[in-house]
């Protein structure tokens, strides 16, 4: 789920567009000073027969501080407001109180001269606390490159399918455990479907669909376990060639886990669907 | 010749009929005897009766032999001399036998019946026998003074001396003292002056029967007449609780003269302070405080005169002296840290306690992640001082404590082979060390040591079973450490069903050491020394079960009811037993075995006794009720039931001594040092003791959100201790209470120093010997607890002092101090005291401050519920000032409710995995049950509502193969019998099946459900059940999450889908037209079927524009934007107006007036949990204080509250009532 967040998050804030030619394009995103994404998730989880859903939708609005020319770095301020969020467990539905709790969190962020997340501040107890309680958030926004949310800067036309591939093999300690020892796989295939022109703006279509495969052997202390992930993730982002952000997206996906314990052949299994949209606004 | 002799002797007997007496005599005894184990086993009586049988029978053989000698010939009938006294001396060897082979434990099996803790006591006013009324005073003294030693012991809860005053120079009988005092036992006694000497006739009567338990007299000349408090304390401790002898020190001045008139005068003022003489006994109570200005007790008495003479700021002023607590120092005491600070955020502890209890060692382990290495410190908890240290240089060590040894093993991880190392707990020596290579490079090798029974025995200290773990197969390796070497190793095949521990059982017979391995369904027997395999076997599927008690093995299953119990030596079978159900589990206890069924429990020998059944007894519950859990403590066997009922079962005879009625027990945890003196249940948010003796509840405190209580939960040093870390400060804070009363002892706020962030910060406590605690921190740290409660001579109940200062506080109108004082007794010091809720209760009252005062009753209620008496009351006071109607208590928790408004019921219901689900249906207005229903049909209940007048359910089971099967059931409201079953689905793995709603139009259900990215709609007859059509869409979940309900239009439906709206044939399923919105609006937030008006329908969209839609051109002729000024979740929409709200508190109405949009009303609200809609009114549930407003709804102003009286989960409104349910509680409330 992280990464897909982290999918979003990234296309609303930076841009720039170096059109070459007539039909070629590059997706690049623009420095704005403020923009702000309504974000929608719902996600579905299962463990063995309980099941329940999560339904979250807020406000992320980020203001650019400065960008420091000697270093090219920048920083700026996100901060969650309008946030409505509930738990549905079959048929019933609660208000999520501690995820409404994010309203007001604000972050400073500063991103390196290539995109990339150096460290993210929490400005107020709120904020600090959801970084406690969520770790990995740094890791989420600092895997993707802010400035080229779809790999490289490279020429694009209409029709164009591309992918980026990563294959790697964690054998060091990974995801909590003492030692870990496996594989992590993703591949993320872009498809340029279409151009529009809304508004006097070029806006551009792109298909996505990702593929996350991960399996290995991870031991700590008192337990060593084999375990499977699989995500499948699909989607269709609309960006705004001509000012350089992602418009609006909207991903849906699944992930299925199985793990089995070698000490005791015991296995486990989850799921979960998720749901996710955005639109974004600049000012 | 010796062949003749022989002969004629066999003749002899032939011709007297001695063997044909003695045959009918063998014969039917054997029938007696199985005749009586019969009557034993079907009425439970106890097997004593044919353990004497038998030894008669046998005994008295002699006996029948000389009476089939000397009689069996037919015609002479003369009672010959050897017989007169042959017989006689027969019986009397019978007897002998019988009292010797027969234990006086068998012979008690009924006692625990009476037995029982001792929680609370009176000391009754001495009576003075003597002429000299100047005695009056000494037995004042004494009287207070045994009264003091008793509270200073922190065993038992003592009533007052103002509370048994009543009782002073009056006989009264002991029925009158447990009815009035409400308490266990009372001392009561006399103290006559002779001569020089004092005696004091002291007795301790059990208030329940009368029964004397204990008496003495004792005789002390008058210097030493101020040491009897102490002795008697101590002596009635050693009585009550069996404890050793108590000592109770005293700090007397040497001035003995000095310290018999301190003693006299503190009697004298206190007879006077009794006698209602207040200005003479505080000039008595000044006269000692000069001579002893710190004598507390004088101060208190002092405090009392001048509260009792209503002087309130002079009370205060006594009592304020001796409430200060001077106990601030720390409690904890660092015994070892991690030498390299510097290193320390590097460092991962091993979590769980390694510690030897026989070696008193402690053993630490750390991971280093910069240097990749693992450091293990050995701790001598003796001394505190660490004993060696050593370290490996890689990581992924598994320790475990084998014995006198640690145990070290690793698995293979990228370049690295799998390992064992063995060091001596005491010197930290290597023992022994081997290397498990790689048979392929991608081989994966595990190696653990195996888990089992009797592997821990001290006798097998110098062995070590170890398991190693490869792709196919996995080995079990003997280590004997004193050779240092693998004795052998033997491979096993790694099975299909082997789910489980690889476990072992090692069993000593006949000085050889056997052992039996299982892993999953197989299991293997072998002698240990030369790893020779004698035999193997399989067990019928994974549902079979064994367990190894006294060298036998016992086969059960959880499918069916046979019961075997195999020799694993002779392999023969030694019995086999069918139960009344397949056996839930088995645990042996003492020399038997305990198995329970879902509807009984027994207990069964561990070998087939001679003519009489191998069953000890059984004892079974109500039949309709299922046993949960058993556990064996001291004497007893207990059992919870899926009701809640808590059997104590004597384990003798299996007589059920006693039912409790828990009042809760969800996710509960039981908690006993395994004594006859402690035993805690921890369920719900509270605390709960329990009489081991009989199971009956001692006491209930709160104490909430104890995570894993296991570990913050100690019974240590006769104490219950409970650690709670709190989060706003990071402190951890112990409470220690009085096992017996709930009483709290101490209380202590420490701070743990520690370098762990907030987030990472973890602590682990470590009851060591039942005798002390230790505390580790993830840091390294390892503090030990101070856990001692020994006030002095002048210790004063601090609950007790507190409750005067709030009472003259109160008398002084200062409220809020007196209400502070107040909730810290309740709170923290003593959660049952009685007498501090009533003074909150009143408090409160006299302020009107009914919310305060709901809230305090609520609170009580829960601790309470265990007695009927003082729970009535409590409903009785909400009933007057809470506008409460009726209560139903549950005892466990309840999952969800349907409000029946047609009949005006409310169902509740809980579903249990491989059990199902049961529903209890209660009238509104008088909360009648009218109905209860168990449904084995669903084992969880995904959807339920009162649809169309009928009460319609959705659930499902899991099978073994864990698919879940679905299906809709349609009960009658008036009966809860099942109308109609309609069949779902099957859910694949994998995938989750969701109903989103059942909705009802014209004459069909429509169900709308999702299996992954399929949506279906499913229309069925509302009469027959039969399905009408079927459509799919593609699952939008973001849409779905939204209220976007499908609407009835005229014989049609209106289906929101994620880019258009469908206009679906009610009859056919065919989709009539299909109005794609994009070009209008981006998606729908918002559709209901009051949004319809003929052929309009008004709807809002996900850019919160308000859209009203003409359906017969499928236009758009309103869009309008709505704002809202905050993000809103819709409750009402039509075309005239919109009401929305959110949690902060916001809700906000808007209105078309002259076809323009706009904002009505709003208000600001501090929190809202939920809005419902009621005539003309919007009632809004806050959650923070469970109060319900009532507000207009065409103006916005609040016309009506109500404070609700414990926190509910649903709230069904009425006309001006409410029925709350909170999962444990179903009441009714007048607005």
């Amino acid at each position: 789920m992280q990464k897909i967040l982290n999918f979003i998050l990234l296309g609303i804030y930076v841009s720039f567009l170096f059109g070459d030619e007539v039909e070629a394009y590059r997706f690049v995103n623009t420095v704005y000073e403020k923009s702000q994404m309504d974000l929608e998730m719902i996600s579905e989880h299962s463990f063995g027969p309980y099941d329940y859903i999560s339904l979250f939708s807020g406000r992320l609005t980020q203001e650019l501080q400065e960008v420091n020319r000697e270093n090219n770095k920048m920083t700026s301020i996100q901060s969650w407001s309008n946030i409505i969020a509930s738990y549905r467990r079959n048929d019933e539905v609660k208000p999520n109180y501690d995820a409404q709790k994010l309203n007001g969190a604000s972050y400073t962020i500063i991103i390196d001269s290539t995109g990339k997340v150096e460290s993210i501040v929490g400005n107020n107890d709120v904020a600090n606390e959801s970084l406690e309680q969520q770790n990995s958030m740094s890791e989420t926004f600092s895997n993707q490159n802010y400035y080229y949310p779809f790999g490289s800067d490279s020429l694009r036309r209409v029709g164009d399918v591309w992918i980026v591939n990563t294959d790697e093999k964690a054998e060091e300690s990974s995801f909590g455990f003492d030692k870990f020892e496996g594989t992590t796989k993703e591949e993320v295939t872009y498809t340029f479907k279409k151009i529009k022109e809304k508004k006097g703006d070029l806006i551009a279509y792109i298909k996505v669909s990702q593929i996350h495969i991960q399996q290995g052997v991870a031991s700590n202390w008192d337990e060593t376990i084999e375990f499977n992930l699989t995500g499948e993730l699909k989607g269709e982002m609309r960006f705004n060639i001509t000012k350089g952000y992602a418009v609006r997206g909207k991903m849906s996906g699944k992930f299925y886990g199985k793990g089995k314990s070698l000490d005791d052949d015991s296995s486990r299994s989850f799921s979960m669907n998720i749901d996710i949209k955005f639109k974004t606004k600049i000012n | 010749m010796d062949s003749t002799k022989k002969s004629n002797l066999f003749r002899d007997l032939w011709a007297r009929r001695v063997p044909h007496i003695l045959g009918t005599y063998a014969f039917s005894s054997s029938g007696i005897i199985l005749f009586l184990d019969w009557l034993v086993s079907r009425y439970n009586l106890n097997n004593l009766y044919t353990d004497v049988l038998l030894i008669a029978i046998v005994t008295l053989i002699p006996s029948i032999i000389m009476v089939a000698y000397f009689h069996g010939r037919p015609g002479k009938d003369e009672w010959m001399k050897s017989e007169l006294i042959g017989i006689p001396v027969n019986l009397i060897i019978t007897f002998i036998c019988i009292f010797f082979f027969v234990s006086p434990e068998m012979l008690s099996g009924d006692e625990d019946r009476d037995n029982k803790i001792f929680q609370s006591i009176a000391v009754l006013y001495l009576d003075n026998l003597s002429s000299d009324t100047k005695n009056e005073n000494l037995c004042s003294a004494i009287t207070n003074g045994i009264n003091t030693s008793l509270s200073r012991l922190g065993i038992f809860n003592v009533k007052a001396r103002t509370d048994v005053l009543k009782f002073r120079k009056k006989v009264t009988s002991h029925s009158e003292i447990n009815k009035i005092l409400g308490v266990d036992a009372y001392i009561e006694g006399s103290l006559i002056k002779s001569g020089e000497d004092f005696f004091a006739d002291i007795q301790l009567i059990d208030a329940r029967n009368g029964n004397n338990i204990w008496a003495d007299r004792f005789k002390r000349t008058a210097d030493e007449i101020l040491h009897i408090p102490q002795i008697i304390a101590a002596e009635v401790s050693k009585v009550l609780t069996g404890s050793k002898q108590v000592e109770l020190t005293v700090s007397l001045s040497k001035n003995k003269e000095n310290n018999q008139r301190s003693f006299s005068l503190l009697g004298e003022g206190i007879n006077l302070l009794d006698s209602g003489d207040y200005d003479k006994s505080i000039k008595i109570f000044d006269s000692l405080l000069v001579a002893e200005p710190e004598n507390k007790h004088a101060i208190y008495a002092r405090g009392q005169a001048f509260e009792k003479s209503g002087n309130y700021t002079s009370a205060l002023q006594s009592f304020e002296l001796i409430s200060s607590d001077s106990t601030s120092l720390s409690r904890l005491k660092n015994v070892w840290k991690y030498p390299d600070v510097e290193e320390i955020d590097n460092i991962d502890f091993y979590k769980k306690v390694l510690a030897s209890e026989q070696l008193n060692i402690r053993i630490i382990l750390s991971r280093n992640i910069n240097t990749n290495s693992t450091e293990i410190f050995a701790l001598d908890l003796n001394t505190n001082k660490e004993l060696w240290a050593k370290t490996y240089r890689f990581t992924g060590i598994k320790p475990k404590i084998s014995g006198n040894n640690l145990v070290l093993t690793s698995s293979t991880f990228g370049n690295m082979e799998a390992t064992v190392y063995v060091h001596s707990l005491k010197t930290g020596r290597l023992i022994f060390s081997k290397e498990f290579s790689k048979r392929h490079e991608n081989e994966r090798v595990l190696v653990s040591v195996m888990k089992g029974e009797s592997l821990d025995d001290s006798k097998y200290n110098d062995r070590v079973f170890l398991n190693i773990r490869r792709d196919e197969t996995y080995n079990i390796a003997f280590v004997d450490l004193i050779e240092g070497k693998i004795i052998w190793e033997k491979t096993f095949p790694l099975e299909t069903i082997s789910e489980g521990d690889p476990l072992l059982y090692l069993m000593n017979y006949d000085d050889q050491l056997y052992a039996l391995h299982q892993k999953g369904v197989k299991y293997y027997f072998f002698r240990v020394n030369s790893g020779s395999l004698l035999w193997e076997d399989v067990l019928a599927d994974n549902n079979e079960r064994i367990f190894v008690n006294q060298n036998k093995i016992f086969i059960y299953s959880k499918n069916h009811n046979r019961i075997k119990l195999k020799d694993p030596f002779s392999q023969n079978i030694i019995g086999n037993f069918e139960a009344d159900g397949a056996v839930q589990s088995a645990f042996g206890f003492k020399e038997n075995i305990v198995f329970q069924t879902k509807q009984s429990i027994y207990s069964m020998k561990m070998y087939k006794p001679f003519l009489r059944s191998i069953l000890n007894w059984k004892a079974e519950i109500n039949k309709d009720d299922q046993m949960r859990y058993t556990l064996g403590i001291n004497n007893n066997i207990f059992a919870l039931t899926r009701s809640g009922d808590l059997y104590c079962i004597n384990s003798s005879n299996g007589h059920i001594i006693h039912i409790n009625h828990l009042d809760s027990y969800d996710n509960y945890t039981f908690h006993t040092d395994w004594s006859s003196k402690a035993f805690v249940l921890y369920t719900d948010g509270f605390l709960t003791g329990l009489d081991p003796h009989n199971g009956k509840t001692l006491w209930k405190i709160r104490e909430v959100n104890l995570t894993n209580p296991a570990n913050t939960i100690q019974l240590t040093d006769n104490k219950m201790i409970v650690f709670k870390r709190m989060e706003k400060d990071e402190t951890l804070l112990i409470k220690t209470y009085n096992r017996n009363t709930g009483a709290l002892l101490w209380i202590a706020d420490e701070r743990l120093e520690t370098s762990k962030p907030k987030k990472e910060y973890r602590h682990q406590v470590y009851s060591h010997k039942n005798k002390s605690i230790y505390i580790g921190v993830n840091d390294g740290a390892i503090y030990s607890l101070d856990l001692s409660w020994n006030p002095d001579e002048n210790y004063i109940s601090k609950t007790d002092l507190f409750n005067h200062r709030a009472h003259c506080y109160l008398k002084l109108k200062q409220p809020e101090k007196s209400e502070t004082i107040l909730k810290q007794i309740v709170e923290v010091m003593d959660q049952q005291n009685e007498k501090a809720y009533l003074q909150l209760s009143d408090l409160y009252l006299s302020q009107k401050n009914i919310k305060e005062y709901i809230q305090s009753q609520a609170e009580y209620y829960e601790l309470v519920q265990y007695d009927n008496l003082k729970k009535g009351k409590i409903e009785n006071s909400l009933m007057r000032h809470g506008n409460l109607q009726w209560v139903k208590n549950f005892r466990n928790e309840y999952e969800f409710a349907v409000d029946l408004q047609v009949n005006k019921l409310t169902a509740i219901g809980r579903c249990e995995r491989d059990y199902g689900c049961t529903i209890e249906a209660f009238r509104k207005q008088s909360g009648v049950k009218l109905w209860e229903k168990y449904y084995p049909e669903f084992e969880m209940v995904i959807y339920k509502s009162e649809i169309n007048g009928e009460f319609i359910l959705v659930g499902f089971t899991i099978n073994e193969a864990e698919v879940q099967t679905y299906q809709l059931i349609v009960l009658d409201i008036n009966s809860g019998s099942i109308k109609a079953k309609y069949p779902l689905m099957d859910e694949p793995e994998g995938e989750n099946y969701l109903i989103w709603e059942i909705y009802h139009f014209d004459n069909l259900y429509l169900i709308d459900s999702v299996i992954e990215d399929v949506r279906s709609l499913t229309a069925i007859d509302d009469a027959t059940y039969a399905e009408f059509w079927v459509i799919e869409y593609e699952e939008n979940r973001l849409l779905r999450g939204k209220p976007t309900d499908i609407i009835q239009y005229k014989n049609n439906i209106i289906i929101p889908l994620s880019e258009e709206l469908q206009l679906v044939n009610l009859s056919s399923g065919d989709v009539e037209w299909s109005y794609d919105f994009t070009d209008d609006f981006e998606g729908i937030e918002y559709l209901n079927q009051h949004g319809l008006n003929k052929s309009r329908l008004a709807l809002l969209s996900e850019d919160d524009e308000f859209i009203i839609i003409n359906l017969h051109s499928q236009e758009v002729v309103t869009n309008e934007d709505v704002d809202f000024d905050e993000p809103v979740i819709i409750k009402y929409l039509d075309e005239q107006q919109i009401l929305g709200y959110n949690n902060s508190g916001y809700i906000v109405r808007f209105d078309i007036r002259e076809n323009n949009l706009k904002k009505t009303w709003s208000q600001n609200l501090n929190n809202i949990e939920a809005i419902t809609l009621l005539g003309g009114n919007i009632y809004v549930f806050n959650p923070g204080d469970y109060s319900i407003g009532a507000f207009n709804r065409v103006n916005g102003e609040k016309t009506d509250g109500v404070q609700l009286i414990w926190e509910p989960e649903e709230v069904f409104y009425h006309n001006k009532t409410l029925n709350c349910f909170t999962g444990r509680k179903l009441y009714f409330i007048n607005i």
